[in-house]
């Protein structure tokens, strides 16, 4: 790692003798941020030279009267110089600073310098760059025990050991995306092309960023820009064979030597109907367009950014997802062929969603020499959901689901680092205003509600040997719901009415309107070790005891699910959910050939009050019959295994290697978890030479198995059959069989300026079916996908 | 720490800035849904009208009386509350279609739709049909289902079994049912 330095003095002056021509000048080296000495730093007065000792110590014995230049040089820094007089002793301490990228990026980075006992796994800028093209979703599940909830190819939700949805915290450059993430169809809002890595931590120790974030955090880190005098930028163009795609994102970054930076970057892709190996998927394209601005100015000491981003989709819905009932249904997965096709097409009829994300961040911080660092973010984030289902006549060109969710966030932030340990204290505040325009004429599927939340945290991080760290932190969070909700009579009734009297507000017709305030607190903890007793081994053990507060569709959903012929419905009634998590890492480094990097990481959750989602009854429509799927809470248990492996075979092949296993189950009911990852484990093999102007080839595999562990929600309907009514069993549980997909990856730079890549999927254009897409009962996944893309870096 | 006191005062003067809009106390009633599903079933002889009202979620059926051997002309009606959907319908009829099942019950049905709720594919919708009773009681618990179908990919009016006309893809929007008896 390259440091740049410049460097801060502070002078002690004592003067002992006044009638000498020569002093003695004698002083420490130190880091600024976190007071440890540094060794081997080269000070030099006039011709004098002197290295700092172990402890960051160094003394002159005789400097002559006079004027002198100072300076000081680290092997990795740059040089600093200060005029200095001596006419007396001299007792100096020199508090060296760190060049800020190094500073800002090890924050949580587990490639980098600073250990801590948090499970991370990193997509780099490479990964990032030769996968220009996907989703969030998608690009993560290539690490292990990571996975993608899928509706479709173009909305995916990341899953992180099982868990998704309001478990994962997604941070975009440090703001907790705020997007409706309760919903299965609804995917993060984010550009990856963007981000400069992001690193998944595993599991539910990252208290720093909540204590909802059961499953996993997501942090996307955009790239921290050097203190030079640049201009640099970036133009990506692709195109996409299986839908018939194109792609572009372009990035501009103005740099400054006195460390103001300007960036800016757009994002396009257009996607037509998608299709599997034998037929077109109806009514799968996508539009989608982003754009993000940003100018900083930061130093060591302190430093302020102004960040916006916004991005704008619109995603089509297979048309043969859409139904009307359970009949609808058993027709639908009695077709082998698609009831609706049309020749390919760009245009994205109903049913469709319209998101646009925006997201606007201020922060700043400052370095004070004994009380750390300060820093303080505020961000605005303002999503605006519009989905259109199939409706009659002019209702069509109104979204029958039109929410509008307006999120401010204010965190503040104190890191004090020491040589053996550091702590990193903060506050979070967050207001959110949910509303829902009645204008859909279409019942609320959530109701509208705002919600006030604020948590504060203290994490402590101590080396007690120097191979040995261990990690302790504390949250304390408390959230408040206001909730304008109407309820059918005859619900509220049953339901509420005894126990929640003081939300009742009035009666309209059939219909009650409530307010209901809802306030749940929650106590997290987690402790962990970190032991490396040589740079070939280290182990990382971690558990956290973790609560979430239910979401608001857990709380107050009511509605009825197309794709899924389902209504699903919320409960007051619902507690915080509780979790305990341990979590063991073993990275291991075997000196065979190039090097051989091993990983394994189980895990165990025991979380009681579990929200999940079961089927409880049956309601008649207008429709027809619907099963009713309610929230209701269960002990959980889920346990799990994840397996990596690096193998460097010789200087140009590199074998990588991954496994993972979870298997959850409800205690309560004695029986599996639904939408468990299946088990599945990928190989591939690259050859890269940088003397052939960075020439790499990868092949892959991917393989998932048959998730054997589900449980059995199957509806029985009744259909007439000449002449006689017939009941038959719907099977919606039924996991899809095993499948493995090969692909290939190339490219090469053609110019200093210009590289081009080559990405196909699906090589064998396999025809199977995915058990965590919900389309997989309509039709299959996508066939073969070619993506060619050209890029010119200057 | 300047900045950092302007951030603090934009966050607090923002969360005191309550967003509400006027209409968010309002109750949404869902304006494509149909409540009821109306028969009125008149005797081609004698020119009298019954009707028939099916509600969704009431616990009993209507009960639809047809004589064995009469003929009836049939016009079904379509509501949402007090609203008459049927107009809507008509007006959107491309994407429209109904299926009449007769289970346990022999009647012979045919579409006589005018050209208003006829589609461009030629099928009648089945807004007004006619029903020729050849025995109305033909089995232990004889019923009409009427199901409204929004969006087929295609549409037939044949008969298959019992039930007169058939549908690929699309989704029920309405189906209610009825009893039967002499």
């Amino acid at each position: 790692m390259k440091f740049t330095f410049n460097i801060l003095l502070t002078f002690f002056g004592l003067t002992f003798f006044s009638a000498q021509n020569t002093f003695k000048i004698q002083g420490k080296i130190i880091d600024y941020h976190d007071k440890v000495p540094l060794k081997n730093a080269i000070i030099k007065i006039g011709d004098d030279t002197q290295n700092s000792d172990d402890n960051g110590n160094f003394r002159f014995n005789s400097v002559k009267r006079g004027n002198y230049t100072l300076t000081a040089t680290h092997p990795d820094c740059d040089a600093f110089s200060e005029q200095i007089k001596v006419d007396k002793d001299l007792d100096i301490v020199l508090n060296l600073e760190h060049h800020i990228s190094d500073i800002e990026t090890v924050t949580i980075h587990g490639a980098h310098k600073n250990t801590n006992t948090l499970i991370i796994k990193t997509l780099d800028k490479k990964d990032i760059e030769r996968n220009s093209t996907e989703n969030l979703g998608n690009i993560l599940s290539g690490i292990s025990g990571v996975g993608a909830l899928k509706t479709g190819n173009n909305i995916t939700k990341p899953i992180i050991h099982g868990l998704y949805g309001s478990r994962i915290a997604v941070i975009n450059n440090g703001v907790k995306m705020a997007e409706q993430e309760w919903g299965v169809e609804h995917a993060p809002n984010v550009d990856v092309s963007q981000f400069e890595h992001i690193d998944v931590i595993k599991g539910a120790s990252a208290l720093k960023y909540g204590s909802d974030a059961i499953g996993g955090v997501i942090l996307m880190i955009p790239e921290t820009f050097r203190k030079t005098d640049t201009l640099k930028g970036s133009a990506n163009l692709s195109g996409i064979s299986n839908g018939r795609g194109i792609g572009f994102d372009v990035n501009v970054v103005k740099t400054w030597e006195n460390g103001w930076a300007v960036k800016t970057n757009g994002g396009f892709k257009k996607l037509g109907d998608l299709h599997t190996p034998d037929y077109n998927l109806m009514n799968t394209g996508m539009n989608f367009n982003s754009f993000g601005f940003t100018v900083q100015n930061n130093s060591f000491l302190q430093g302020m950014s102004f960040d916006y981003s916004v991005t704008n989709q619109e995603i089509g819905i297979y048309r043969g997802s859409h139904i009307g009932n359970l009949e609808d249904f058993y027709k639908a997965l009695n077709s082998d062929i698609p009831l609706y096709q049309r020749d390919f097409s760009y245009s994205i009829d109903n049913p469709k969603q319209e998101i646009q994300h925006h997201l606007a961040k201020i922060s700043a911080y400052k370095r004070f020499k004994d009380l750390g660092k300060f820093s303080a973010d505020y961000s605005f984030q303002y999503n605006h959901r519009k989905e259109y289902d199939l409706r009659r006549g002019e209702l069509s060109e109104i979204p029958s689901l039109d929410l509008e969710l307006f999120t401010n966030q204010l965190n503040i932030n104190n890191l004090i680092e020491r040589k053996n340990w550091n702590l990193e204290t903060g506050v979070d505040l967050s207001y959110q205003y949910n509303y829902s325009t009645p204008e859909t004429m279409a019942r609320r599927l959530v109701p509208n509600y705002t919600k006030y939340s604020g948590g504060i945290y203290s994490v402590m991080k101590y080396k007690i040997a120097p191979k040995f760290n261990i990690e302790a932190g504390l949250r304390y969070d408390i959230s408040r719901f206001n909730v304008k909700k109407w309820y059918d009579e005859s619900v509220w009734n049953t339901l509420y009415a005894e126990d929640f009297e003081d939300f009742y507000v009035e009666t309209d017709g059939n219909r009650v309107f409530t307010k209901p305030v809802l306030t749940y607190k929650n106590l997290s903890f987690n402790a962990g070790v970190d032991y490396s007793p040589s740079e070939l081994f280290n182990i990382k053990l971690n558990y956290a005891k973790v609560g979430r507060t239910p979401n608001i569709a857990e709380l107050f959903a009511d509605g009825l699910h197309h794709s899924a012929a389902v209504l699903e419905l919320g409960s007051m009634r619902l507690k915080n959910e509780e979790g305990n998590q341990f979590n063991l890492n073993i990275d291991s480094k075997i000196d065979v050939l190039g090097g051989l990097q091993l990983s394994v990481n189980p895990y165990l959750f025991l979380t009681k009050n579990f929200i999940n989602q079961i089927p409880t009854g049956v309601q008649n429509t207008i429709r027809g019959v619907f099963p009713v799927w309610s929230y209701e809470q269960i002990d959980a248990g889920m346990f799990g295994v994840d397996f990596d492996a690096l193998f460097r075979i010789n200087e140009n092949f590199t074998y990588t290697g991954s496994f993972s296993y979870v298997n959850g189950k409800d205690e309560t009911n004695d029986q599996p978890l639904i939408l468990m990852l299946p088990p599945n484990f990928s190989n591939s093999l690259e050859f890269s030479k940088a003397e052939w102007n960075n020439f790499y080839f990868k092949v892959g595999n991917q393989t998932f198995l048959q998730q054997k562990r589900y449980p059995v929600f199957n509806p029985t309907i009744h259909v007439y059959e000449n002449g006689a009514e017939v009941e038959k069993p719907l099977d919606l549980s039924t996991p899809p069989p095993a499948y493995s997909l090969w692909s290939i990856q190339t490219g090469i730079d053609l110019s200093q300026h210009f590289s081009a890549g080559l990405n196909v999927t699906n090589l064998f254009d396999r025809t199977y079916k995915d058990y965590l897409n919900r389309m997989r009962f309509f039709s299959h996944e996508m066939g073969r996908n070619i993506i060619l893309n050209v890029k010119y870096k200057f | 720490m300047n900045s950092i006191k302007y951030i603090l005062l934009i966050f607090f003067s923002l969360i005191t800035l309550n967003c509400s809009r006027a209409d968010e106390d309002d109750d949404v009633l869902s304006q494509e849904d149909i409540s009821n599903i109306i028969l009125n079933v008149k005797d081609d002889v004698t020119g009298i009208t019954q009707t028939y009202n099916y509600t969704v979620n009431s616990a009993t059926n209507p009960v639809i009386k047809l004589t064995d051997g009469k003929s009836y002309t049939v016009t079904t009606v379509f509501k949402n509350g007090n609203e008459d959907e049927t107009e809507s319908i008509k007006s959107a009829k491309d994407e429209h279609f109904l299926i009449f099942d007769f289970q346990g019950s022999q009647v012979q049905m045919s579409r006589e739709d005018d050209a208003s709720s006829t589609r461009s594919d030629g099928n009648k919708l089945g807004l007004i049909t006619k029903w020729n009773v050849v025995k109305a009681v033909n089995g232990p618990s004889p019923q009409l289902e009427v199901i409204l179908i929004h969006d087929a990919a295609s549409v037939s009016e044949a008969q298959s079994g019992t039930t007169f006309g058939s549908v690929e893809g699309g989704e029920t929007d309405a189906v209610a049912t009825f009893d039967i008896s002499n």
